[in-house]
C-alpha cells in the first residue's frame, strides 16, 4: 500500500496528509457499513463509487481499485464474484487501519 | 491577463473536499472555495469570483452538468475555465461530458501533489477556449 501520491511532499506539508489520512481512514468502517447495509443495489453503487474516488487520493490505491471493481461488479445483472470483490475490499479497509495506527504517535509508542 | 488565484471546488463528498482543500491550498497555494453542492456554488461564484471552477459530476441537489449549465448564466462567469471531476472515465463519457462545455476532465482519485498543476495547465488552455 505505498502513498506515491505524498511524493515530493515536504516533510511539514506531509505531517498534514497524515492526519488528513487519519481522518479518512477513521470515516471508512461508516463507509463499509454502508456499503454492507445498502438497501438497493443502485445505494451498493454509489457508495462503492464513492469509496473508488477517493481512497486512492489518500494512498490507497488498491482499496480505489477494489471499490471501483465491485462498483462494476454490483451494476452487471450477473454479479457474480462480488463477494469476493467485497473481501478483498474489506482487507484493504483492514490494511488502512493497521497501516495508520502503526504510524500514529499512540501505534510506534 | 490574470493570474490563477482563485478556485472554486464544488464536491458533495466531505473526504473529497478535505483533500482538494489540502491539495489546491496547501500544495498549491490557492485560494480555494469550496461548496458542498450546486446550488451553494451558484450562490458563491459571484461572491468568490473564481478563475477556474472544479465541478464535480455526480452530485444530489444538482448534477455537475446542470450547474455548468447555470453557472454560465452568471455574469461574468462565461469564460472561466471548467473541469469535471469524476470516477468514471471511459472515453465516451469523458466526450460527453466535454461536450457539455468543460475544458477537461479530472479523473478520480486523483493524485493531490500533482492537481494544482493539473488545474493550471487546464486554465491556460481554458483561457485560449474561453477568454473574454
Amino acid at each position: 500500500m505505498a502513498s506515491s501520491v505524498t511524493e515530493g511532499l515536504s516533510a511539514s506539508t506531509l505531517a498534514q496528509f497524515k492526519v488528513l489520512q487519519q481522518r479518512f481512514v477513521a470515516g471508512l468502517p461508516a463507509r463499509w457499513r454502508e456499503i454492507e447495509a445498502a438497501p438497493t443495489p443502485q445505494s451498493l453503487q454509489t457508495a462503492l463509487h464513492r469509496l473508488a474516488g477517493s481512497a486512492g487520493s489518500y494512498g490507497f490505491e488498491r482499496m480505489s481499485q477494489c471499490a471501483r471493481e465491485a462498483e462494476s461488479l454490483a451494476a452487471s445483472a450477473a454479479n457474480g464474484g462480488l463477494a469476493q470483490v467485497l473481501i478483498s475490499l474489506q482487507d484493504q479497509i483492514g490494511k488502512a487501519q493497521s497501516m495508520v495506527a502503526a504510524d500514529s504517535p499512540a501505534g510506534s509508542a | 491577463m490574470n493570474e490563477l488565484r482563485r478556485v472554486l471546488c464544488v464536491e458533495d463528498d466531505p473526504d473529497i473536499r478535505m483533500i482538494i482543500e489540502f491539495s489546491l491550498a496547501t500544495v498549491g497555494g490557492y485560494e480555494v472555495c469550496l461548496c458542498p453542492g450546486g446550488h451553494s456554488a451558484l450562490a458563491q461564484a459571484p461572491i468568490f469570483r473564481p478563475d477556474i471552477v472544479l465541478l464535480d459530476v455526480m452530485m444530489p441537489d444538482l448534477s455537475g452538468p446542470e450547474t455548468l449549465a447555470a453557472l454560465r448564466q452568471q455574469p461574468g462567469m462565461k469564460g472561466v475555465p471548467v473541469v469535471f471531476m469524476t470516477a468514471k472515465a471511459m472515453p465516451d463519457e469523458v466526450e460527453e461530458l466535454l461536450q457539455y462545455g468543460a475544458t477537461g476532465v479530472i479523473v478520480k482519485p486523483f493524485d493531490p501533489v500533482t492537481l494544482p498543476q493539473d488545474i493550471r495547465i487546464y486554465w491556460e488552455h481554458g483561457r485560449g477556449i474561453f477568454g473574454d
